[in-house]
């Protein structure tokens, strides 16, 4: 009796610390989000629905969801919001990269008179190439050159700190303000970029002509023989973690086929029909698979089928975009001086439909990388036990056996954290971009699954479509953070 | 800690207080309307000039206030329809007809009779902007058709002869291709262009083809004339290069007003022709005279010129329904007219302003006087709003059709493909629409009778009603090839 | 010599200047901002870095042109009560799923957990609704409430009062310490390093929040920053060099919190695996 009262006690307890966050978050979360649901099955449209005109609802059952499944521009969009998300990865290198110097900077007084040198003479021959140039020409790099020879001494003196806050930059300006500033960035004719680009082209071009034969051949070589190398290092990763029992099967028949999807795009684009591609992709992949999971392993089969898989999506998300930019490399390095020939344009950037969205996206891997991320990798770097690394260097680990053996799997749930948060305010993104700098366009290319959702609610007033969007969306969020908290959170616990 | 939280709480509440306690409060002994618009002194005068109207007729003073921090579109409209918007707003082409959809908007068609404001004090061409299955919701503030404006200086430094009033697509083609090779000196990167855009809608219907039919209940763009047209303008900007792609005419849509870099472009002669309203002499004026010249945009067979323009509707929940009407018969007035012909913002909207000396021939402006003569005969003459389907807003058919003919420029869809689309794609929403609104399905069914009518009778080569023809650019194009039966003399 | 925490060599001349270049990458774009906020109307159209000659008299043009100034106030004290909230109710929260045992309790922390993956946008139409029924259309509290209770926070302090050690509520218990007065007198004071990272996420976030005040706000007195700054960018024209020079100084204040505070950051973030 007595230990039920406490029971109850305790739970009276929790519960009354909890009430004024659950009660803010029933009123502003679980209310809008009962009544979404509802509007999702109903025909409510301001345009008829609203304070002037009250006509009555009328329920409609599945049909918004059908409209939606029905017209392929959606898909066409959905496509566009995981095609964004193919930055994530980049991202979150990027930040960890970047936290990673950032530990290593340290205050370090006896390098000032060092710094203080280097620092005057990047100031002199900045102010030599000003007074050769004139304000109007040269003056950009003369600021350039200050504020180079500014972070020199201060990040000398101060240890990361002037580091961290000019690489956490970005995320002051975050929001529309980032938005407008790329758009003048990127506009073809009065932005910086191609400002900036123009003249480079323009030598580059010509450096192409002057040397063709070097270009024709040159470049499909080289990009071949580095795909060639990744491949080789990827196939032999494979093999490692078959053998030692950290990938099970279908981690493997993954890893080959994301290995053979570039090798499929590459004879696509040298002029294979897409179905005869399509075929080769799986014969390769299958092939690669049956190759590794026939060899025995050392000491038979102990792990799950799929083990691994999720290291084979992280080391594939890489691997891909790579891969695809050296077979687009081997495919139109041939062609290079052709092209060159009529003079390289700097690329049209939010007008073009193959570059707005890498364009958006080297726009978010800038803003990504300083941003919160990088501020939790730093936290979890210093959580780190310092023991780890003494062990470590007893046993005369190189620098990268440290970071893969111990860095990496310590960071592994601030990684998982950075990535489930990635993944949802990913698939909700690209609203306001598009509203400030692309309206979607061009050809859709920029619309994203959040502005489609913008534009059926506040624009057309179709509030019944973009609830039923909007909750198409929610079930991919919570499908992938499913799917991330199975495959993920196991790693991140081990 | 503790007092930390407390030092917070008194510290914002302190703030909170002042910022509450320093909101400016509407002073003023007069009933205070707000009017969405832009704050520029051009406006500005407007307001002066409304306030002396009115003690000119005896009528009660008002504070009318320019609220030009809520101009957002998105924003108009959610807080239009949720009680919250502002006595007078500027419509622009999709609010013509989202807005009065909603009911948000004033219904003034008896006042606008009375008032001497109705649908025939303006051109009778803006009919279809103001209106709304015959109900009237707003009253033109600015109007006019586009045309293209001539540079006659890059002309005449290129060595070309500028181009005529009236040109087909050949024609336009040929100057283009000179402009471009002379403007631009061999094996550098293109920096001039003939024209910034090119009017899709204005060489369809030169072909005798609009966005719907005659009544509105079916999207034609999926015919083989609009195929053609967009090929042609496809290879004028992807092959010929007469013009840049479209990528700046987004971030153009956004910006109304225009300020962006096309007239800096024109000035310096980076666009030997620029297509925009006469509004733009707000825009030039400052930047020095100009030799002037206009054009119409290149067409085959119908001569037709665009027109458009802002129209000022009254907000249903206004407080001061008297007063903002009235706002509105002064844009009908001499006192407005007067004014907008000395702005030059657009033409007046009472069309006999723009027969007047100080709008043909302003003292002074000799520069000018082509390019108003050309804007009031264009607007008089050939001016025709966009073709609206009451079943699709304007918005919805100007976001697919730009989508589908993006996807045709960056080499995704063949022309007929494109055409297809647009027509299926358009078409579809007018279908989902007549469904779930029950309201639309009876003027839908009706309106579906009364074409197929209006078929039968031209393909028996009889003239047909005019009340029949409900499309703006139908309604003309039957009147000029005379295709429509004489009007019953009452 | 090796660091203490990463036992990787320390920072030598290759790492600064690493850095450097770095830095330069991410404050490029910024640099032309700067340098396009004084340009002249015209110039600002000229892709051109430099601006012919520096008008500082931008500055102050800003002030004339909009209440700036009003702007900034509305944003501090908006994102200061927001901030105030949402710290002060996850603290309370995650001290309850940290701290406390009560039946049912880590299946409601997944639950609620979950919530975080509700795109805003599905709420985002409907939170209109209700504020238009609550009549907070175009009220301060209207940009408050909304965002002042979040999951978000609730986790990250969670993550951090779990790895308190759990013998100092044990000694206050045993002397007699309510609830209320360990988490007042023992557990915050301990948790400020993640209280103070909770409060700079949730200050810099709402600092930044566009869309929400711009359907909610009208009256231009009542604008935080961002749409405010943003009516230089608009339907009324294009002030680019207005613009550039307003967003400039909107940073200042976020520079200055982040410079002071980056150390108690870092300090402030716990994130174990997600079981906890």
């Amino acid at each position: 009796m007595n230990n039920r009262r406490s029971e109850l006690r305790r739970t009276l307890t929790g519960v009354g610390f909890l009430l004024p966050n659950i009660l803010g978050f029933l009123a502003f979360t679980l209310v809008p989000l009962a009544m979404s649901f509802f509007i999702a099955f109903t025909d409510w449209d301001i345009l008829r629905h609203n304070i002037f005109r009250r006509e009555s609802l009328s329920f409609v059952g599945f049909e918004n969801f059908t409209w939606l499944f029905t017209h392929p521009e959606f898909w066409h969009y959905m496509g566009n919001t995981f095609f964004l998300m193919l930055g994530l990865p980049f991202a979150i290198a990027g930040s960890l990269g970047a936290a990673l110097l950032l530990t290593r900077v340290s205050r370090h007084p006896a390098a000032l008179r060092g710094a203080l040198v280097l620092a005057t003479l990047v100031l002199i021959a900045s102010g030599l190439v000003l007074l050769a140039g004139g304000m109007a020409e040269m003056g950009v790099w003369f600021i350039f050159g200050l504020l180079a020879a500014g972070m020199l001494v201060g990040g000398v003196l101060t240890g990361g700190t002037i580091y961290r806050t000019l690489f956490y930059l970005p995320h002051f300006t975050a929001g529309v303000a980032t938005f407008v500033l790329w758009k003048k960035l990127y506009n073809p004719q009065t932005g910086p970029i191609n400002f900036a680009l123009t003249p480079v082209l323009e030598q580059f071009a010509a450096a192409v002509q002057v040397a063709a034969p070097v270009f024709a051949v040159g470049v499909p070589l080289t990009a071949g023989v580095l795909a060639l190398l990744l491949a080789g290092w990827q196939v032999r990763r494979l093999v490692r973690q078959w053998d030692d029992a950290a990938a099970g099967s279908v981690a493997v028949a993954l890893g080959a086929a994301l290995l053979a999807l570039p090798a499929g795009f590459l004879l696509h684009w040298l002029g294979m029909a897409r179905p005869l591609a399509t075929a080769g992709v799986i014969v390769v992949a299958t092939a690669l698979t049956i190759f590794i999971v026939r060899r025995p392993r050392p000491w038979g089969p102990v792990c799950a089928r799929d083990a691994g898989v999720s290291a084979e999506i992280a080391i594939g998300l890489g691997l891909v975009p790579l891969l695809l930019l050296l077979a687009a490399g081997v495919a139109l390095g041939a062609g290079l001086p052709a092209a060159a020939a009529g003079g390289i344009q700097p690329p049209n950037w939010l007008g073009d439909y193959a570059w707005a969205k890498p364009a958006i996206m080297i726009m978010a891997l800038w803003a990504a990388i300083g941003s919160n991320n990088m501020i939790l990798y730093l936290a979890g770097l210093s959580n780190i036990p310092p023991e780890l690394y003494e062990a470590a260097d007893m046993d005369g680990a190189s620098s990268m056996q440290r970071f893969w053996h111990i860095t990496w799997p310590q960071l592994a749930p601030v990684t998982f954290f950075i990535f489930v948060m990635g993944v949802i305010y990913g698939l909700q993104g690209g609203f306001e971009m598009a509203r400030i700098m692309t309206l979607g366009g061009p050809a859709g290319s920029t619309t994203t699954l959040s502005y489609f959702i913008y534009i059926e609610g506040f624009e057309t007033g179709r509030l019944g479509y973009a609830s039923a969007a909007a909750w198409v969306l929610f079930a991919l969020v919570f499908i992938l953070s499913l799917l991330n908290f199975r495959f993920g959170n196991r790693n991140a616990n081990d | 800690m503790k007092l930390f939280f407390v030092a917070c709480i008194l510290a914002l509440s302190l703030g909170s207080a002042f910022l509450h306690l320093t909101l400016p409060g509407k002073q003023s002994e007069l009933p205070v309307m707000w009017w969405i618009t832009a704050d520029d002194h051009y406006k500005q005068e407007i307001v002066t000039v409304f306030r002396e109207w009115l003690r000119d007729e005896g009528l009660p003073d008002v504070d009318l206030r320019i609220d030009n921090s809520n101009q957002d579109a998105t924003k108009k409209l959610v807080q239009g329809v949720s009680g919250v918007g502002a006595d007078l707003m500027d419509l622009y082409n999709f609010q013509q007809d989202l807005f009065p959809a909603t009911g948000m908007l004033l219904d003034v068609t008896e006042e606008g009779k009375r008032l001497g404001f109705s649908p025939d004090d303006t051109y009778p061409a803006l009919r279809d902007d103001i209106t709304q299955n015959g109900r009237q919701y707003s009253f033109p503030r600015n109007t006019g058709s586009a045309l293209y404006w001539v540079n006659v200086g890059t002309f005449r430094r290129l060595g070309l002869t500028p181009p005529p009033f009236r040109w087909n697509p050949d024609e336009f083609e040929a100057l283009g291709k000179q402009f471009v090779a002379a403007a631009n000196p061999p094996g550098t990167r293109q920096r001039a262009y003939f024209v910034n855009v090119v009017s899709l809608d204005v060489m369809r219907r030169g072909l005798g083809l609009a966005n719907f039919n005659e009544t509105g209940t079916t999207c034609t763009l999926d015919d083989p004339r609009n195929a053609a047209v967009m090929e042609r303008v496809r290879k004028w900007t992807v092959e010929d290069r007469l013009l840049p792609t479209r990528e700046q005419d987004a971030a153009m849509a956004a910006d109304i007003s225009g300020s962006g870099s096309t007239f800096s472009h024109f000035d310096s002669g980076r666009f030997g022709l620029i297509y925009t309203g006469h509004w733009a002499f707000i825009m030039l004026r400052p930047r020095g005279t100009f030799e002037l010249a206009a054009a119409e945009g290149p067409q085959d067979g119908f001569p037709n010129t665009e027109m458009g323009g802002g129209s000022v509707g009254v907000y249903a929940g206004t407080k001061y329904r008297e007063h903002a009407v009235r706002f509105l018969q002064f844009l009908g007035s001499g006192h407005f007219n007067r004014l907008i012909v000395r702005q030059a913002d657009s033409l007046a909207p009472v069309p006999r302003y723009a027969q007047t000396d100080e709008f043909l021939r302003p003292v002074g402006r000799e520069n000018e006087w082509p390019v108003h003569q050309a804007f009031g005969r264009a607007t008089a003459e050939t001016g025709i709003t966009v073709s609206k389907s009451p079943f699709v807003l304007q918005s919805v058919v100007y976001r697919l059709e730009m989508e589908i003919y993006e996807s045709l420029l960056a080499g995704r869809l063949t022309p007929a493909e494109a055409a297809r689309q647009m027509g299926e794609r358009i078409n579809a929403e007018i279908q989902q629409a007549v469904r779930r609104d029950p309201g639309l399905r009876a003027l839908y069914e009706e309106r579906v009778v009364r074409q197929s009518h209006i078929e039968a009778k031209r393909a028996a080569g009889e003239r047909v009603p005019a009340a029949w023809v409900t499309d703006a650019f139908h309604r003309t194009y039957y009147r000029v090839q005379g295709w429509l039966e004489p009007e019953a003399q009452p | 010599m090796t660091d203490p925490a990463t036992q990787a060599p320390r920072s030598g001349p290759g790492l600064h200047t690493v850095m450097v270049v770095l830095s330069l990458l991410m404050v490029g774009p910024f640099v032309w901002m700067v340098l396009t906020s004084f340009k002249s109307f015209t110039e600002a159209a000229d892709p051109a870095w430099m601006p012919g000659a520096f008008r500082w008299e931008n500055y102050p043009e800003v002030f004339r042109v909009i209440p700036f100034l009003r702007f900034a106030a509305n944003s501090l004290v908006i994102a200061g009560w927001v901030t105030l909230l949402q710290v002060l109710t996850s603290a309370m929260a995650a001290y309850s799923f940290a701290r406390l045992e009560w039946p049912g309790r880590d299946r409601i922390f997944f639950l609620y957990l979950g919530t975080m993956m509700l795109p805003g946008l599905v709420m985002l139409i409907p939170t209109f609704q209700l504020m238009v029924r609550f009549g907070l259309v175009d009220t301060y509290l209207g940009l408050i409430l909304p965002a002042a209770f979040s999951a978000f926070g609730t986790f990250l302090l969670r993550q951090f009062m779990l790895g308190i050690p759990k013998a100092l509520d044990e000694a206050a218990e045993i002397d007699g310490a309510g609830k209320w007065q360990i988490f007042w007198n023992v557990i915050l004071p301990l948790s400020r390093p993640g209280l103070i990272t909770l409060a700079i996420f949730t200050f810099m976030g709402n600092y930044h929040s566009f869309f929400w005040p711009l359907v909610m706000m009208k009256t231009v007195d009542k604008f935080p920053l961002p749409v405010g700054l943003m009516l230089f960018d608009s339907e009324r024209g294009q002030a680019t060099h207005l613009l550039m020079a307003g967003v400039s100084m909107s940073v200042v204040p976020l520079i200055i919190i982040f410079i002071f505070m980056q150390r108690q950051l870092i300090r402030g973030i716990q994130i174990g695996a997600v079981k906890g």
